[in-house]
């Protein structure tokens, strides 16, 4: 009789078992994967069209000036962040469901498992560059893991989207990182540094409408504009039971909006636990 | 499969990546269990089994509360001066 229930009991398993291992589904191309392994992130150019773009400004330009509900706007010294963008409809609300960027993040964090964490945006104004992030193995924020297992398998914690709404590039409010720092063994030795005197980072170079995909487990930073603010989206996906960012928890109201769309639905999910 | 023995008040603490199970219960008694499982904070709570009875609150410990609510998810790295640079600083 035991071991007929333990029998049993290995067929149910059977049927659990694609979700807790993985899909095994491969989205991404093995240049992709190959990539994003050695280096940590991988850039998508034309993400959003240049109407996009521009819809995409003008609805964060009307949010900043007076957010609508459910959106928060946060100053940082100079920095302004605004909290929980989905919530402003339109382009802020489709962009983290592309079909491509929804597909990267499911091979790297968990299949279908996943869910989005936080949607924000960031204005930079001329002068002003972050610090650079910790990341590596050094790294005490254990939600930023980067993680890939011997089978080929990606299970990473934090990974974000980055969209730059503006141009920018080397020496221009350029969105830089420590390429491979997500594999370091100790920490970086930058603290208290502006960016600008760090030969490590590598300034990414995004035209308005690009995109970087990035493992939170990388050194990373903004480094300062010379004459205009810069705009930037970033959107950050987790596994299934990662909790939401403060501040941005999707309200009823998104939430009714998003049933009809299967995938928006599943990312907006509360946190929740596989079977 | 290795039997873990246990006599009435002892408890036995192990990773969830163990391969673990409950075998039949051969006695004609009911056993109880107190399950409590611990997480980072930013893991979500596993349904609503971290809702805690009215009065929680007031009779527990601070160091209770603390466990229970866990401190916030997404803590900076210790040490680490978030706070922007401005181009003068910066030269």
């Amino acid at each position: 009789m035991v071991e007929k229930r333990l029998y049993q009991q290995r067929e149910e398993e059977k049927d659990i078992r694609p979700f807790q291992t993985g899909t095994g589904i491969e989205y991404l191309t093995d240049e992709d994967r190959y990539v994003f392994d050695i280096t940590g992130y991988l850039v998508l150019e034309d993400f959003l069209t240049a109407a996009q773009v521009g819809e995409a400004t003008r609805q964060l330009q009307g949010s900043l000036a007076s957010p609508p509900e459910h959106v928060t706007l946060r100053r940082n010294g100079p920095e302004v962040e605004l909290l929980n963008v989905v919530e402003c409809g339109g382009i802020l609300e489709q962009a983290f469901v592309q079909e491509r960027l929804v597909e990267a993040m499911q091979q790297l964090i968990w299949g279908d498992q996943i869910r989005l964490v936080s949607s924000r945006a960031i204005v930079r104004e001329p002068g002003i560059s972050g610090h650079i992030s910790q990341g590596g193995l050094a790294d005490p924020r254990r939600y930023t893991r980067y993680r890939c297992f011997i089978d080929g398998e990606f299970r990473c914690l934090l990974v974000s989207c980055l969209i730059a709404l503006n141009d920018t590039g080397s020496g221009d409010g350029s969105f830089s990182v420590i390429p491979s720092s997500h594999k370091s063994n100790f920490p970086h030795p930058y603290g208290g540094r502006p960016p600008e005197s760090v030969a490590a980072l590598n300034d990414l170079s995004l035209a308005a409408g690009s995109a970087v995909i990035f493992s939170e487990s990388i050194s990373h930073c903004m480094k300062r504009s010379r004459t205009e603010s810069k705009l930037w989206l970033l959107y950050q996906y987790g596994p299934s039971y990662m909790v939401d960012w403060p501040g941005c928890e999707a309200s009823p109201e998104l939430m009714r909006r998003a049933a009809a769309d299967e995938t928006k639905a599943r990312l907006l999910r509360k946190p929740y636990y596989h079977p | 499969m290795q039997t873990c023995a246990c006599r009435a008040g002892d408890a036995v603490i192990f990773s969830e990546d163990l391969t673990h199970g409950a075998v039949q219960n051969r006695s004609r008694k009911i056993r109880r269990t107190i399950f409590a499982s611990y997480a980072p904070s930013f893991q979500a709570a596993w349904d609503d089994q971290i809702e805690t009875a009215s009065g929680f609150e007031e009779r527990a410990t601070p160091r209770q509360l603390e466990l229970v609510q866990g401190p916030p998810p997404f803590d900076s790295a210790p040490g680490f001066n978030l706070s922007p640079f401005r181009a003068s600083e910066s030269g």
